[in-house]
């Protein structure tokens, strides 16, 4: 018999209706209106109508351009690419509406690096950010941005310009209706903060740390712990043993002595103190530039190609645009948004790129407090100076202070304290940079006037590669170069409490690293030593890049006494290895002679026929590139075991120093520290590498016919979305590069080509350009990553230059918008 | 039933314009209203949410007509580490479950205790 339902009583019935109603309604609006963990306000962010749903209906490109301050009418026109050509009348105009298209195309990108710099993360992102926000602003990128805004005339064209610029990205600010506002500030809950000039310098000091902030002192102070300076000194070399420089010299490449003095051990035991070093050393910011004196070329005109390696992003850290001011400037190129300047690209005369020079431009000084804990001064020359001082305070989304900390600053620059060290670092970076130096060089009509324009450049100092349509061609490495104290060293810390150590200007411009028109008729630069040091001494810097790309390109362009522009697009994704050319006969070698000697595992004889096999090539279905690059690796960690620990913990010396050590076989640095009674030699360490590397490869990927070891499955590019929503990055992207290569692919493959850019100047301009992901940040946007495919392939798009709105062909031409000046208020 | 079904219809329309000129919290609002009104009659909470989702789905059909609203909902889903249906499946249930459980409540309450 069923058991009768028991009825609960009409109250409690009622009690439980309201009370389940009450609660679903409760927490429907507590989501609704607040945040919950990562989730936005639920209520606001799925609304239909003004919620995140409207990103999707966002329009691709602007139909108005509305700047109340617009003095002129102003004509833009997108092309195929989404690239606008901005006809103004004015210089000022033209920035407002550079301003307001970076703005409607990039506007969290804007806001997001200004907050990286100035450590003002956690404000969006929350507590987890703080450290990061600390270390920004334990650089004073912010403060010294500050300053040079607050030193800058206003009557200046920069400031004029900064001006004009902000008030173009806070027209499109002040328009943003609910429905327009950007994907991340909708998953962020947050809208957008007002623009002000001087972000413009905030996102300056930005790339100025990403370029030029290289502590090799630290580096070098701890090596010295691990090692003994005698090795560190030669680990950390002042002149890079293998001479490739970018100022062409005679009898180079050269291979020049440098004997590695054995390690001293034991280690001191200081292992656990150690910092953990950066995991990813190839990662180093890198790029290539080369320009072809027309006697070299098909046409017999001066070509330029250059492709500057960054970190890689979605979207990029590019947009492109072309900027005409009768009379003024007329040049195409690609701009950061958040600054109004063409960094790289050309105008009608005139094309221009960049590499990093990687000098030596900060120091730091031990200093002298009054008080370790809360100084106020600190004593130079036995004399009390006080020190500047700053509040910074961290707070989170709610507007909370997370913490608060404060910044001192020498006159040489930011204090950090640590491990009873206080430290002052002077750093060129946080002194006046001079980006009109840049825009002033975009007007040039001739090489010269370029190089003199760039005379006045001071940081980050920029290997300047760049051509005429006269067929001049040249570089300049620009920038503030500091003139040490006699007898001193950039890698080594200086004692603060004397103003002897402190720098005693910078060299004069007639001493920076230059050539133009050199015999062999063509210059290149990939981050190598710029100067020969037989030709000129002049300590400009110490642990230079390793050579390989600038080998490669200097092999190419020798080798090609007729270039065309699209020789110069094939280099830029070139598959060719000098780093390959080195090391592979090195291993073939040392498995032959283990092999004569009896000593050669099996494992070492099947790799090394494997690997004699290999053309050298990294081309995506190369199946031979992954054992050798398994193979370096082996070859590093066994070679480099005394970094296993110490103070120097996950340190891996340049694979030039590994290189210059295979001339040395009985080196100590050969010996495997693992193996107490045994001193392993050069030929043991190279062969079982190897082995290592071909049983990984096996283990790993299968057999090395199998079609597991196909180049392109195993090295990817990753394009991360600055937020790291893989839903909004592009990853796992296969490429035809590697390490060392002139399409450079490393470590988590998160660095790259950012911008690839080829000119030719003839009687027209004509250009070609391309960089992984598109001209619009909206994820949904045709222009979010339109480019990759073609990035990828290494081809690139032909750029349309016109020279009027009218003269842009019909079939390239995507919309065109009238910018009209708007009164306040109107519409 | 035909008299319910355009109870319904208008109902969403409602809710749907309250949505256009005042914003999502609008909707718990009309709900409550209409549960308010309807107190005694039917289902009121289950016709309010129904009308919710209805409402949605006419405004996200208006903004799918002028951009990929699935495109974006798959985007969400990605950025929400869930499959691309959730992102819209919850911008139906979220309104249903607002109106609907405004709808009782105010229904509830409008009854003035259990003996109402």
């Amino acid at each position: 018999m069923a058991a009768r339902r028991r009825r609960l009583p009409a109250g409690v019935r009622y009690g439980l209706r309201i009370g389940t109603a009450a609660a679903v309604l409760g927490a429907g609006l507590v989501v609704g209106f607040r945040r919950s963990g990562p989730l936005p306000p639920l209520g606001p962010f799925l609304d239909p109508v003004h919620g995140v749903w409207a990103v999707a209906a966002q329009a691709e490109v602007p139909t108005r351009i509305a700047v109340p301050t617009l003095a002129d009418t102003v004509r833009v026109v997108f092309d195929d690419r989404a690239v606008p050509h901005v006809f103004a009348r004015n210089e000022a105009d033209a920035a407002r509406v550079l301003g307001y298209l970076h703005a409607w195309f990039r506007l969290f990108q804007l806001e997001l690096q200004t907050r990286v710099a100035a450590g003002r993360l956690a404000e969006w992102l929350g507590p987890s950010l703080l450290g990061f926000d600390r270390q920004q602003r334990a650089l004073a990128l912010a403060w010294s941005a500050d300053r040079e805004y607050e030193r800058l005339a206003p009557e200046s064209r920069l400031a004029a310009v900064l001006d004009a610029y902000a008030e173009g990205v806070n027209a499109r600010i002040a328009e943003l209706g609910p429905r327009d506002l950007p994907l991340e500030y909708r998953l962020l809950a947050t809208r957008p903060a007002a623009w002000q000039p001087v972000h413009t310098l905030y996102l300056m000091k930005r790339m100025g740390y990403t370029l030029a902030y290289l502590p090799d002192e630290l580096t070098y102070e701890r090596l010295v712990q691990a090692v003994g300076p005698a090795a560190a000194a030669a680990l950390l070399p002042v002149n890079s043993p293998i001479q490739q420089p970018i100022v062409p010299s005679p009898r180079t490449p050269r291979v020049d002595t440098l004997i590695l003095p054995p390690p001293v051990l034991p280690l001191p035991a200081r292992a656990d103190s150690a910092v953990a070093w950066d995991p990813d050393p190839d990662r180093r910011d890198a790029s290539n530039n080369w320009v072809v004196a027309p006697w070299r070329t098909a046409d017999g005109h001066a070509l330029l190609a250059g492709d500057p390696h960054l970190d890689l992003s979605l979207p990029s850290i590019w947009f492109e645009a072309h900027l005409v001011v009768p009379d003024t400037f007329d040049l195409y190129g690609v701009t950061f948004p958040g600054a109004p300047l063409v960094a790289i690209g050309f105008n009608r005369n005139v094309a221009w790129s960049f590499t990093n020079t990687g000098a030596d431009v900060l120091d730091f000084y031990e200093e002298e407090l009054d008080d370790p804990v809360r100084p106020s001064r600190y004593r130079v020359d036995g004399a009390w100076r006080p020190l500047e001082s700053r509040i910074e305070r961290y707070r989170g989304p709610d507007g909370r202070v997370l913490a608060q900390d404060t910044l001192y600053v020498t006159h040489r620059g930011p204090l950090r304290r640590a491990d009873r060290h206080a430290r002052s670092m002077r750093w060129t970076v946080l002194d006046a940079q001079n980006v009109e130096a840049l825009r002033e060089a975009g007007r040039a009509r001739s090489v010269v006037e370029w190089l003199t324009a760039m005379e006045g450049f001071r940081a980050p100092i920029q290997n300047g590669l760049v051509a005429d349509r006269g067929g001049d061609i040249a570089v300049l490495a620009a920038g503030a170069y500091p003139i040490r104290p006699p007898g001193g060293s950039g890698l080594s810390v200086w004692d603060g409490r004397t103003s002897a150590s402190d720098w005693q200007g910078t060299l004069p411009p007639a001493r920076y690293p230059y050539a133009r028109n050199p015999t062999q008729g063509f210059l290149a630069s990939a981050n190598q030593q710029p100067l020969d040091p037989r030709v000129d001494p002049a300590y400009l810097g110490a642990a230079w890049p390793s050579p390989w790309r600038a080998m490669r390109i200097n092999q190419l362009l020798r080798a090609d006494s007729s270039v065309t522009p699209d020789d110069m697009r094939r280099f830029q994704t070139d598959p060719g290895s000098a780093r390959a050319d080195w090391f592979v006969p090195e291993f073939l070698a040392a498995v032959e002679r283990e092999a004569a000697a009896g000593h050669a595992s099996e494992d070492a004889r099947t790799a090394a026929r494997l690997l004699a096999a290999w053309d050298r090539r990294y081309t995506r279905t190369d199946e031979r590139a992954v054992l050798f690059e398994y193979a370096m690796e082996a070859l590093d960690g066994r070679t480099w075991d005394e970094f296993a620990t110490g103070p120097a913990r996950g340190y891996s010396p340049s694979s030039t120093i590994l290189a210059i050590l295979l001339r040395q076989p009985a080196n100590r640095w050969w010996d495997d520290r693992r193996t107490a009674d045994v001193l392993e030699t050069r030929d043991v360490v190279l062969s079982e590498s190897l082995a290592e590397g071909y049983r990984r490869a096996v283990t790993a990927l299968g057999p090395p016919d199998g079609g597991g070891w196909r180049w392109d499955r195993v090295r990817h590019q990753n394009i991360w979305h600055p937020l790291r929503f893989r839903a909004l990055s592009a990853l796992e992207i296969p490429v035809q590069g590697g390490p060392g290569l002139l399409n450079p692919s490393a470590g988590s493959g998160t660095h790259g080509a950012s911008w690839r850019m080829v000119v030719e100047l003839g009687p027209d301009v004509r250009a070609w350009g391309v960089y992984p992901g598109g001209q619009s940040g909206n994820p949904l946007s045709a222009w979010y990553t339109d480019r990759l495919p073609r990035w990828v392939a290494g081809e690139l798009d032909p750029l349309p230059f016109p020279a009027t709105p009218d003269a842009l062909p019909a079939d390239r031409r995507l919309a065109e918008v009238v910018a009209v000046p708007v009164p306040r208020g109107g519409s | 039933m035909r008299r319910h079904l355009l109870l319904l219809v208008v109902l969403a329309l409602a809710m749907a314009v309250a949505t256009w000129w005042l914003g999502w919290w609008s909707v718990p609002v009309v709900g409550a209203a209409w549960g308010a009104a309807r107190r005694g009659e039917g289902r009121p909470a289950t016709t309010a949410g129904v009308a919710a989702a209805l409402a949605w789905v006419g405004l996200l059909a208006l903004v799918a007509n002028r951009g990929p609203v699935g495109e974006l909902s798959r985007t969400l889903g990605g950025v929400m580490e869930a499959p691309g249906w959730v992102p819209l499946l919850l911008a139906l249930l979220f309104p249903a479950l607002l109106a609907g459980s405004a709808a009782a409540l105010a229904g509830a309450l409008q009854r003035r205790g259990p003996a109402a």
